[in-house]
């Protein structure tokens, strides 16, 4: 008992500074890529727009507020991107439809994340009958193309905010269902887990502690590419009628309600789809950045 | 590291080069100019195309290229009630009467008829009219027609009218109606009472593919997904209406730019449906026309008079009141709509405004105050199924926080969930309309308690109301009926069951070479009066 | 290998149908009455529970769910509520354009993204390498319907090169092809780029390199096959993101093609089409992914071998 207790201190002594050591490499080696570093940046520049949305503009005095007689004004000093239909300042409403847009990406993309992950770590790990089972439920999802599951279930359930959610959540369970059963299965019967096994790890912990953080490098990239996908996927079922309710703003929304106006007020789509491209450019080139940078074969 | 700036010299560089060719494309007509200028400014720009278009070489066309947005559900002119439909209708077949430049019903296959007395007419056919199968239409294939059309249950309203049709010799039939009928004449003239071949009623003709009719033109093909193609039917009885061109081609295209887009490059030579934010730019284009004329369509926002506190006359009163309608019109339409306070549509017989109240605002607070509900509690949802619908409703959310509701919301509903839920009455509000073509049909089909659950969504339950539009509908003479229609229309106004906002304009956008186009008020265009100049 | 086949398709009837049953029950739990919606606004309730009866819509769902299994594996994919025409035959009219549409996509798709991947990889960390990868980006990140109005108003507006809407001609092709194609470059050149890398860096390359054969044709005859295998894994799954973006693709160009059918019978609550585009595009997507791992074997004898 005390040995391999003591046992178990050193690997997770040896786990830890394994693991810092390993984020240190990843960042050395992402650092050498100037192209994912700008991503990075653009990146992080969107979060703080999105988390510091209310101190640039509030929403209520701004963000929804009309002003008719002053509607669809070209950029200016006074409103940079324009205003819309409703006299509503465009760039009032792209930094606080970005909170919209990412979020909806990010709680959809964690949800999938979440049933997926576990689903793929369960069955990748215990294999057998569960795995079967589950693996061919996924297929069957696997076998409708994502957007077409997704405008289904969202003219299912009626267009709003938290059913886009659970649309754009349940279209891309498979996917990484799939992405973490891979990686499970490629580590499940390496040696540490079978030392691990050999300790009296319970299979929980096992699963935890070794078998999840081992999934995370393509985890990581495949969240950053499914975020990226999820805006542009909402965009989609905006320009269907099926997006968020108004006044909120969100960037696909305000792309698609635009499109009507593109000749003469170009304006009203050139900046949320300005937005759109800078945060699926930049999110596609971290991604590629982060996979090459967390893939030991290209060191 | 000299490759890595490379990469990034690159990056930017094609960063500047999007950004670059977006404002160029998207903006380049109209990013300088100021917004009244904008239309000239494009319409100068697209000039080139427009003369390099490759219908501009052939000297004399014999195709007329149409479109509009939606599809028909149907060729068979029985089992629809789309006005896009009726598009398609009004090319293969003929009803006994038609809708003239004043939305009035005029003769179209008879030639004579009579009123023998309160419910009994007599319609005398043309002799010698011809399908397109070759058969020559007689009385018996005028009572199959209207005898068949009262079997389908989506045009019911249409043929409700007319109780039993009788031969009395080869080309005249007499028609009884259920008591006095006021309707009759504009029911014939709808497209669910167009005529067709008893011999294929009999033999099981499935009209949708095979539209057998008597109409000018006749059909050819249909790509689904895509177009239908007609092409012009030479023994049309009608010799004076003989179509000029010789094929007609309808394509849909469900995006509004890239229907203006088709007409400006050329590719389409007529628009039944026209974007309202394309309107400026279509006009100030010297190679086309643009036709507008106010519809019969009255849109508003209706309240679901059953449900708290909208069953508060004063409650509506104050909604009513409190809406900035030119606003909502600017902004959902662009200014292209009749505004309308009255309960009923405008150009119709029997039109008031008398109890009618427009946006004031202090009147507003003022019904709100009285109604003795307090705003905050109002939970108003506005449905909106389209993109219109959507910006008006957006516009009523900030009219009405000013007198104090300020719990409004907007649901996007596909028009399937539209039609379920308000016509179940499970609603609070939604931006609706309604279009009919006389002022009898608009009443009954919207206030009349026996069209809950159908087209009544307001849910008006009112005896009054009821017993006026019974009394309007039967009676024949037109002096007499305007005036009780007037009564109901008044008394409607007092009631306010819904908040009018506007009625559509129709518009017409085409080829300055065609000639010929002219539409009423009922949305009808007779293609077969247009001509290559 | 025949037997492969043989397995692998029947592998695909209980994904088929479990497809069938997924979608069938979501639409009719949806709101909307699809008896209302035939006979609008006026008909009266009287009128619609009529209809709903004639219709089988009361009965318990799993009923109506055996019906309509029962009758489509005889083949009668059932009548469209909407224009009353059988659903096979909307349905194969539209097939063709659909498919027109997704090969031509893809075919531009990969002619451009390949050599894009081949040459970034050959030139690791080139100019040319950043501006190919971000090329391909460009298509992706751009909403289709957005990138689509932008062509149709430079190209046939402006220019006046090609049609905007319609299918009859095979220049109307080509507007729509590069809307669809140019969201799948991404995917196909970045694949293409790190596989060739990794197979760059393999020894059986080095050694064809130190027996004297030039560069070009190392990379020619021996790496590129090998790192075309994860290519056409991308390609084929990206069949399915296709024909998600085909349906707005379909609809910004007008093209008659099955998805924009999909989109509007959703809409109209058409259960018997939505069904039918769905078998369709399932059993579509599922085929593809069997051909892309029959692909493999063709191009890895290593895999071949495991299928006999």
């Amino acid at each position: 008992m005390e040995i391999s207790q003591s046992k178990q201190d050193v690997i997770q002594k040896t786990k830890q500074y394994k693991k810092r050591s390993q984020i240190l490499e990843v960042w050395r080696r992402l650092k050498r890529n100037k192209a994912a570093l700008i991503g990075l940046a653009i990146v992080i520049l969107l979060f703080l727009m999105v988390i510091f949305a209310d101190v640039l503009y509030d929403y209520k005095g701004v963000v929804i507020k009309q002003n008719i007689p002053n509607r669809l004004q070209h950029p200016s000093l006074a409103h940079p991107f324009g205003t819309d239909e409703l006299g509503r300042d465009m760039l009032a409403r792209i930094i606080h439809g970005g909170r919209m847009s990412l979020s909806i990406s990010l709680v959809s993309v964690a949800f999938s994340l979440l049933i997926g992950g576990s689903l793929g770590a369960i069955t990748g790990y215990f294999g057998g009958r569960i795995d079967m089972v589950i693996m061919r439920i996924m297929d069957i999802f696997l076998a409708i193309p994502p957007t077409l599951l997704a405008i289904t279930i969202v003219a299912a359930l009626g267009p709003s905010t938290i059913n886009l959610v659970i649309a754009l959540a349940v279209s891309s369970v498979p996917t990484f269902s799939r992405i973490v059963r891979g990686s499970v299965l490629m580590v499940r019967d390496v040696e540490f887990i079978e030392a691990a096994k050999a300790i009296g790890a319970t299979n929980r912990t096992i699963i935890i502690e070794h078998i999840l953080p081992n999934s995370f490098a393509p985890v990581l990239v495949q969240t950053t590419l499914s975020v990226a996908v999820m805006i542009l996927t909402t965009a989609g079922l905006s320009f269907l009628g099926l997006g968020v309710q108004v006044p909120t703003p969100e960037w696909g929304f305000m792309l698609s309600s635009g499109r009507t106006y593109i000749r003469d007020h170009s304006y009203l789509t050139l900046f949320p789809g300005l937005a759109i491209m800078a945060t699926i450019l930049s999110l596609n080139l971290l991604g590629d950045g982060l996979r090459d940078a967390l893939d030991p074969r290209l060191k | 590291m000299n490759h890595q700036g490379k990469r990034l010299a690159v990056l930017l560089f094609l960063l500047a080069f999007i950004t670059g060719m977006l404002t160029g494309c998207g903006g380049a007509a109209a990013t300088p100019a100021p917004q009244q200028e904008a239309p000239e400014n494009t319409a100068a720009a697209v000039k080139p195309t427009a003369a390099e278009a490759p219908t501009e070489s052939t000297p004399k066309k014999d195709t007329i290229v149409i479109a509009n947005a939606d599809e028909p559900p149907s060729l068979s002119p029985y089992d629809h009630n789309a006005i896009y439909a009726d598009y398609m209708n009004q090319l293969t077949y003929n009803g006994l009467f038609r809708l003239d430049e004043t939305s009035n019903p005029v003769p179209d296959l008879v030639d004579t008829y009579e009123n023998l007395s309160d419910t009994e007419w007599l319609f005398k056919i043309h002799d010698g009219v011809k399908f397109h199968d070759g058969s020559t239409m007689t009385a018996e294939d005028v009572k199959a027609s209207l005898d068949f059309a009262k079997t389908f249950p989506a045009i019911a309203s249409y043929t409700a009218s007319y109780s039993s049709v009788e031969v009395v010799d080869p080309l005249t039939v007499k028609v009884t109606t259920n008591g006095p009928s006021a309707g009759l004449l504009y029911d014939l003239a709808y497209h669910s009472n167009y005529i067709v071949p008893k011999a294929l009623i009999d033999s099981g003709n499935n009209f949708n593919e095979n539209p057998i009719g008597s109409g000018p033109y006749k059909y050819v093909k249909w790509t689904l997904g895509d177009k239908i193609e007609f092409v012009k039917f030479d023994d049309y009885f009608d010799k004076d209406s003989m179509p000029s061109i010789t094929n007609v081609t309808w394509k849909f295209i469900p995006e509004g730019s890239s229907r203006s887009i088709g007409l400006e490059a050329g590719e389409i030579d007529l628009l039944v449906e026209v974007d309202t934010t394309d309107m400026a730019r279509l006009k100030g284009n010297p190679d086309l026309v643009v036709l507008e004329h106010p519809g019969f369509t009255h849109n508003w926002l209706m309240l679901n008079n059953e449900a708290k506190p909208f069953d508060n006359p004063l409650v509506r009163k104050a909604i009513s009141t409190a809406l900035d309608r030119e606003s909502i019109i600017e902004v959902a339409l662009n200014g292209l709509a009749s505004l309308t306070i009255s309960q009923t549509p405008a150009g119709m017989l029997g039109e008031s405004e008398v109890n009618a109240e427009g946006y004031n605002v202090e009147k507003a607070k003022q019904y709100m105050a009285d109604s003795g509900v307090d705003p905050a509690t109002v939970k108003l949802d506005i449905i909106c199924s389209n993109e219109t619908k959507r910006r008006a409703a957006e516009v009523i959310q900030a009219n009405l926080a000013e007198i104090g509701i300020t719990n409004v919301t907007t649901t996007s509903m596909d028009l399937a969930t539209y039609l379920q839920v308000t016509g179940k009455g499970d609603y609070t509000g939604a931006i609706g309309g309604y279009r009919a073509f006389n002022m009898v049909a608009f009443l009954q089909n919207t206030f009349h308690s026996s069209a809950i659950g159908g087209s009544n969504k307001t849910r008006l339950n009112n005896p009054e109301v009821d017993a006026l539009i019974e009394k309007a509908a039967a009676t024949v003479d037109q002096e007499e009926r305007a005036k009780i229609l007037r009564q109901v229309t008044e008394l409607l106004n007092e009631i306010t069951p819904q908040a009018p906002i506007y009625q559509e304009l129709y518009i017409r956008a085409y080829n300055k070479d065609l000639g010929g186009v002219a539409i009423n008020s009922a949305g009808v265009l007779r293609i077969n009066k247009l001509y290559w100049k | 290998m025949w037997k492969f086949i043989f397995k692998r398709v029947f592998a695909l009837i209980p994904v088929i149908i479990g497809v069938t049953l997924i979608v069938f029950f979501i639409m009719s739990l949806s709101p909307g009455d699809p008896a209302k919606m035939i006979l609008g606004d006026e008909a009266s309730p009287e009128a619609v529970q009529l209809l709903r009866q004639e219709m089988g819509l009361d009965d318990p769902l799993l009923i109506q769910y055996s019906r309509y299994m029962y009758n489509a594996i005889q083949g009668d994919m059932g009548l469209s509520y909407k224009s009353k025409k059988p659903v096979t035959e909307e349905i194969w009219a539209r097939f063709p354009n659909t498919i027109k549409l997704t090969l031509t996509a893809m075919t531009l798709a990969v002619i451009i993204s390949l050599p894009l991947g081949i040459i970034a990889a050959v030139r690791q960390n080139s100019f040319f390498d950043g501006f190919s990868m971000l090329l391909a980006l460009f298509g992706v990140s751009m909403p289709p319907f957005w990138f689509g109005l932008l062509l149709i108003l430079f190209f046939s507006l402006k220019l006046g090169w090609f049609p905007s809407s319609g299918s009859e001609s095979l220049k109307s092709i080509v507007l729509p092809s590069v809307a669809l194609g140019f969201l799948h470059m991404a995917s196909i050149a970045r694949t293409t780029r790190s596989s060739m890398l990794e197979v760059i860096r393999q020894d059986y390359i080095r050694t064809a390199r130190s027996k004297g054969l030039s560069y070009s044709s190392v990379i020619r005859k021996h790496a590129l096959k090998n790192a075309l295998i994860p290519t056409i894994t991308v390609v084929g799954l990206q069949v399915g993101v296709l024909l998600g973006g085909a349906v707005i693709v379909e609809t910004v160009f007008a093209w008659p093609g099955v998805g924009r059918l999909m989109v509007q019978s959703i809409m109209g609550r058409d259960i018997p089409m939505v069904m039918g585009c769905i078998i369709l595009f399932a059993t579509g997507f599922t085929i593809v992914n069997l051909i892309v791992d029959l692909l493999y074997g063709f191009i890895d004898p290593r895999i071949r071998s495991m299928y006999t």
